[in-house]
């Protein structure tokens, strides 16, 4: 039996850190299943909230022009700047080789070039690009279909 | 013997110092040669006043042609031939212009219509195409535009990107009843437009000539501009945008329609603002390829976006489509409705605006906005009628510190008043003590001076004539004119009170030797520091602080040295300068560049496609379409060392680069030219893969069975669920093709279309495979039910833990059956939705395996699929 009070000591305060553990950060992101406290927990507070003419929906910004699309309280989209190797359009059009994709018309060209859009649904990604241009502007990501 | 060895050592030491190695720059070099033909002395003989458009004449056009061709006259001559004229013969821009345009010039329909022999020139071979005698403005004004900004005021009749392969021919000629509709254009003919129609007119000549004068800064460092292209006269540019009267395009172009060009001898009318406006599109993208992150439009970056008050919305709507808008803030204000459109065009306008409406735009912008325009793009100037006042204040102030060295030379040996004096001056205008003679000769000549400034700025200044049309113009620029005679002449008496060779030693203060000291001095500061205008304005001080002592001015005449090398130095006169220097020399090593360019390219091309890698590369950029990824780096690893060799093989009057400030700035005209160059080479390979490709799917007409036969085989490469995806593979490795520039998939598209892989399950040859291998078939179905039960079961068991608050080993206890209570209901879902989605896969389908029969089978391997997913996770 133990009666010994420093190893009784040391249970408790075993016992009352496994209590009080962290919350376990999730790395994956879940487009379509995410809530927004999941993404608080990950990124922190918006720096801003803005509405949109979407159903239940508004836009979360963070830094470096990353905003998160919600609706009711499930985080749908993401938007976010390309990194410094995903710049060109040819990256994505190499990364998305063996992906089916879609090009769509954002903005049919008139006064100025057509803004475009690949879609890889199977890998939930839409990258956006001026016609003629060899650099993307955004990335946005979704649940992949 | 010690005291020798110590001797010895000191002059060994100080060799090295005396010998460090100087940097020498080829700008150093450059001596300016006094111009053949003089325009400041053609001004300074004008009898009466003369606006700038009664100057438009050869011989002014001449004298601005070699006042610019003039920096050039020791760069090394080009070599190479152009018809009957030897290159290396002409000066080099001359050289430049015909090795880049020589070939798009005249009717390209007719490339041996005009006669071009006996022509020396580039502006006789353009008055040649528009029929006028040799020596007529129209020429030179082509020219004159090549040298100001790089880029080529075409003429010839082929629009670029138009869709006739044609030149001559240009827009469907549709019934106007069938516009709103018009269905398949390839009915209809292409309209055709004899040569004269693509010629800009002798008015809108005389508008670009103004042009040249007028627009300075970002408008002379457009990247990718590579021609300004009329439009026939009476077209539109296809594709019907009928509210614009021009387009810019990124891809090298400008077209202007009829609409654009009108009014060009409205002084800042119409034509100026259209042409501006659509060169500011293309600062937008320069701008937008040097920002970082690199962006299409430095319009659409948040730095230009926060400074027009406009905000980005971005999201996906309820039809999943997405919605990229920018809105309008409520405190902005646009300097036209048509501002509103886009970033792009907010942009746009608003340069436009700035240059040639000041005081409107100053009333119908924000603060902000305008303060930014001029900091950023126009030297901190604006052309409001006090920001005109500043600027040719500033511009004219040597000018009158010059003249008024001689009129007080000229009035110091005045013994007689003058006996037809003048009032210009007074008392209190001149310090006291002077004498009566020497004050009314000083009065006089002040006022010929005057005069003199004020004829100068209606015939130099494109502006002059148009804002001295306002009588409260002409009253405040002619005070100001007399409040800087009145300034100079006062401070001159003032140093030569103190000091008897004071007028000398001003006469002495811009030698050429300080000229090209100022030019190192802003090449410094432009490469290394962060902020150049002020670094070049700290080096401008320190030059004229050196040269007042140098000459002995006393310390209280140094403020007044500063301002004159201020006005004389300015900031904007040595970028512009400085830029188009190393532009013409970088582009006089043309056929050196593209010989390097062509070796990179044979030598990756000349290795193995293999797509495998991502792209990678930051030097070398394609603008649109595909490059294998093998290529695209292989050009990347290359391309330093070949703009490294084009950098060796530069020389300026015979002298190598050696400077390290120069070939950093050189460098960024080699690798621009390089890359334009290497994309030139894709694009004419790309062309050619493609015409290869459609050559050999038509080869194919009629034999798509056959081939489909050849690629299928025996169908072991069947995969449940890749069955459409594999036979296309299939079909395109059956395809002997290389494909460098675009995805084989996408290249052989119209064929993979016509070969339907969709329907090859369908085959019959397919069937009879199918049923002899039904058992290995049917048990590759249940593998691909069991992978994507566990591929969705980990995404359940995932999305059940996000759920599940589980935060500690306390509600770990009592969590846990939460989250299996949540996998439980969940997989049974699962179950159902995966057995459905099997039974309609490519193989299952065939072999007609029943929803039922894989439910039963997922529901019997339920547990141990469970744990599988749940001890992976």
């Amino acid at each position: 039996m133990v009666n010994s009070p420093l190893i009784l000591s040391a249970i408790l305060v075993l016992f009352l850190s496994l209590l009080s553990c962290g919350a376990r950060h999730s790395k994956h992101r879940s487009y379509g299943k995410m809530t927004v406290a999941d993404l608080v927990r990950e990124k922190g507070q918006p720096l801003k909230e803005e509405a949109i003419p979407v159903e239940q929906g508004k836009i979360l910004q963070y830094e470096n022009d990353e905003k998160f699309q919600i609706r009711g309280d499930i985080v749908v989209n993401s938007f976010r700047q390309p990194t410094e190797e995903e710049t060109t359009l040819l990256y994505w059009k190499n990364s998305f080789k063996d992906c089916v994709t879609e090009e769509k018309i954002l903005r049919a060209a008139g006064h100025e070039p057509a803004e475009l859009e690949l879609v890889c649904k199977s890998r939930g990604i839409r990258v956006v690009y001026t016609d003629g241009a060899e650099v993307i502007s955004r990335v946005i990501e979704y649940a992949p279909e | 013997m010690h005291r020798n060895n110590f001797l010895f050592a000191f002059i060994f030491l100080l060799s090295f110092v005396g010998c460090r190695r100087s940097e020498d720059t080829l700008i150093s070099k450059w001596k300016p040669q006094k111009p053949k033909l003089d325009f400041e002395r053609k001004l300074a003989s004008l009898t009466r006043q003369q606006c700038v458009k009664d100057l438009y004449s050869t011989e002014t056009l001449r004298a601005q042609v070699l006042a610019l061709e003039e920096i050039y006259s020791s760069a090394p001559t080009v070599s190479g031939r152009w018809k009957h004229l030897d290159l290396s013969h002409l000066p080099v821009p001359q050289a430049n212009f015909l090795l880049k345009y020589g070939l798009v010039l005249g009717d390209r329909a007719q490339p041996d219509r005009f006669n071009f022999s006996g022509c020396q020139d580039v502006p006789c071979v353009f008055n040649r195409i528009y029929k006028k005698n040799d020596d007529h403005p129209n020429g030179y004004v082509h020219y004159l535009w090549f040298l100001r900004f790089g880029n080529l005021l075409a003429a010839d009749n082929m629009i670029p990107r138009q869709s006739s392969p044609n030149p001559g021919e240009y827009q469907r000629d549709i019934p106007p009843e069938k516009m709103s509709n018009p269905g398949d254009l390839s009915q209809y003919p292409y309209r055709k437009f004899s040569f004269e129609k693509y010629l800009f007119s002798d008015n809108e000549l005389f508008g670009f000539w103004r042009l040249t004068m007028m627009l300075e800064g970002p408008f002379e460092r457009l990247k990718f501009l590579s021609e300004i292209q009329r439009i026939p006269s009476t077209a539109w540019q296809e594709g019907n945008i009928p509210n614009h009267c021009g387009v810019a395009s990124k891809s090298g172009y400008i077209v202007l329609m009829d609409k654009c060009l009108k009014e060009p001898e409205t002084e800042r009318g119409n034509f100026y603002v259209k042409v501006s406006h659509e060169m500011t599109h293309h600062i937008d993208v320069t701008l937008g390829s040097e920002y970082r992150p690199a962006s299409h439009y430095y319009s659409t970056t948040n730095e230009y976006l926060a400074v027009a008050d406009i905000k980005k919305v971005e999201y996906v709507d309820q039809q999943e489509k997405t919605q990229i808008k920018y809105e309008a803030l409520p405190d902005a204000k646009y300097v036209t409705e048509y501002a509103r459109t886009s970033p792009a065009e907010t942009f746009a306008e608003m340069m436009a605006y700035f240059r040639f409406s000041g005081e409107n735009t100053l009333k119908a912008t924000t603060e902000k906005h305008y303060k930014f325009v001029s900091q950023k793009f126009f030297n901190e100037e604006d052309f409001s009628n006090a920001g005109y006042w500043k600027k040719w204040g500033a511009k004219y102030r040597p000018f009158v510190s010059q003249n008024v060295i001689d009129l007080i030379n000229t009035c110091e040996t005045q013994t007689t008043a003058e006996t037809m004096g003048s009032d210009y001056l007074s008392g209190v205008d001149l310090p006291s003590g002077l004498k009566a003679e020497f004050v009314s000769c000083l009065s006089l000549r002040a006022n010929e001076l005057s005069k003199h400034l004020y004829g100068k700025v209606l015939s130099a200044e494109p502006e002059g004539c148009v804002l001295m049309n306002w009588n409260v113009n002409k009253v405040a620029w002619q005070a100001k004119i007399k409040e800087m005679i009145v300034s100079s002449i006062t401070s001159s008496l003032s140093g030569l009170k103190q000091d008897p060779s004071y007028l000398q030693k001003l006469g002495r203060l811009f030698e050429d030797s300080i000229k090209t000291k100022v030019r190192e001095s802003y090449l410094q500061c432009s490469t290394e520091a962060s902020n150049s205008k002020e670094c070049f304005r700290q080096k401008l001080n320190q030059l004229a602080e050196q040269r007042s002592t140098d000459l002995g001015f006393p310390p209280e005449q140094r403020s007044l040295v500063q301002d004159l090398y201020f006005s004389y130095f300015s900031y904007e006169t040595q970028v512009s300068e400085v830029a188009r220097f190393y532009r013409v020399l970088v582009e006089s090593h043309t056929a050196e560049l593209k010989k390097h360019a062509s070796e990179l390219w044979s030598a990756c091309l000349a290795q193995p496609a293999d797509d495998e890698v991502p792209p990678t590369g930051r030097y070398f950029k394609i603008q649109q379409g595909y490059m294998v990824s093998s290529l695209y780096n292989c050009l990347n690893v290359g391309f330093r060392e070949s703009a490294s060799d084009i950098l060796g093989e530069i020389r300026y009057e015979g002298q190598p680069l050696t400077s390290s400030l120069e070939t950093k700035v050189l460098s960024k005209d080699i690798d621009r030219l390089l890359n334009q160059e290497l994309n030139s080479l894709f694009e004419k390979a790309r062309a050619a893969e493609k015409a290869r490709a459609q050559e050999l799917m038509n080869s194919y007409n009629g034999k798509e069975e056959s081939l489909l036969g050849d690629s299928l085989g025996d169908f072991s490469w069947v995969r449940v669920g890749k069955t459409q995806e594999q036979c296309q593979q299939r079909i395109l490795s059956t395809l002997k093709f290389d494909a460098y520039f675009d995805l084989k998939k996408d290249l052989f598209k119209p064929l993979l279309l016509k070969m339907s892989c969709a329907g090859v399950t369908g085959l019959q040859t397919f069937k009879d495979w199918a049923d002899r291998n039904r058992v290995a078939l049917t048990s590759e179905v249940y593998s691909y039910l069991e992978a994507k039960l566990i591929e969705k079961g980990a995404s359940l068991v995932q999305t059940c833990k996000e759920g599940v608050k589980n935060r500690s080993l306390l509600d770990g206890i009592f969590g846990k059956s939460q989250l299996n209570k949540c996998i439980d209901e969940g997989w049974i879902v699962l179950e159902d939705e995966v057995a459905h989605a099997t039974s309609r896969v490519d193989v299952a389908f065939r072999l007609k395996i029943s929803y039922e029969s894989l439910l039963a089978e997922a529901q019997r391997k339920r547990s141990t699929l469970k744990k599988k997913v749940k001890d992976e996770r």
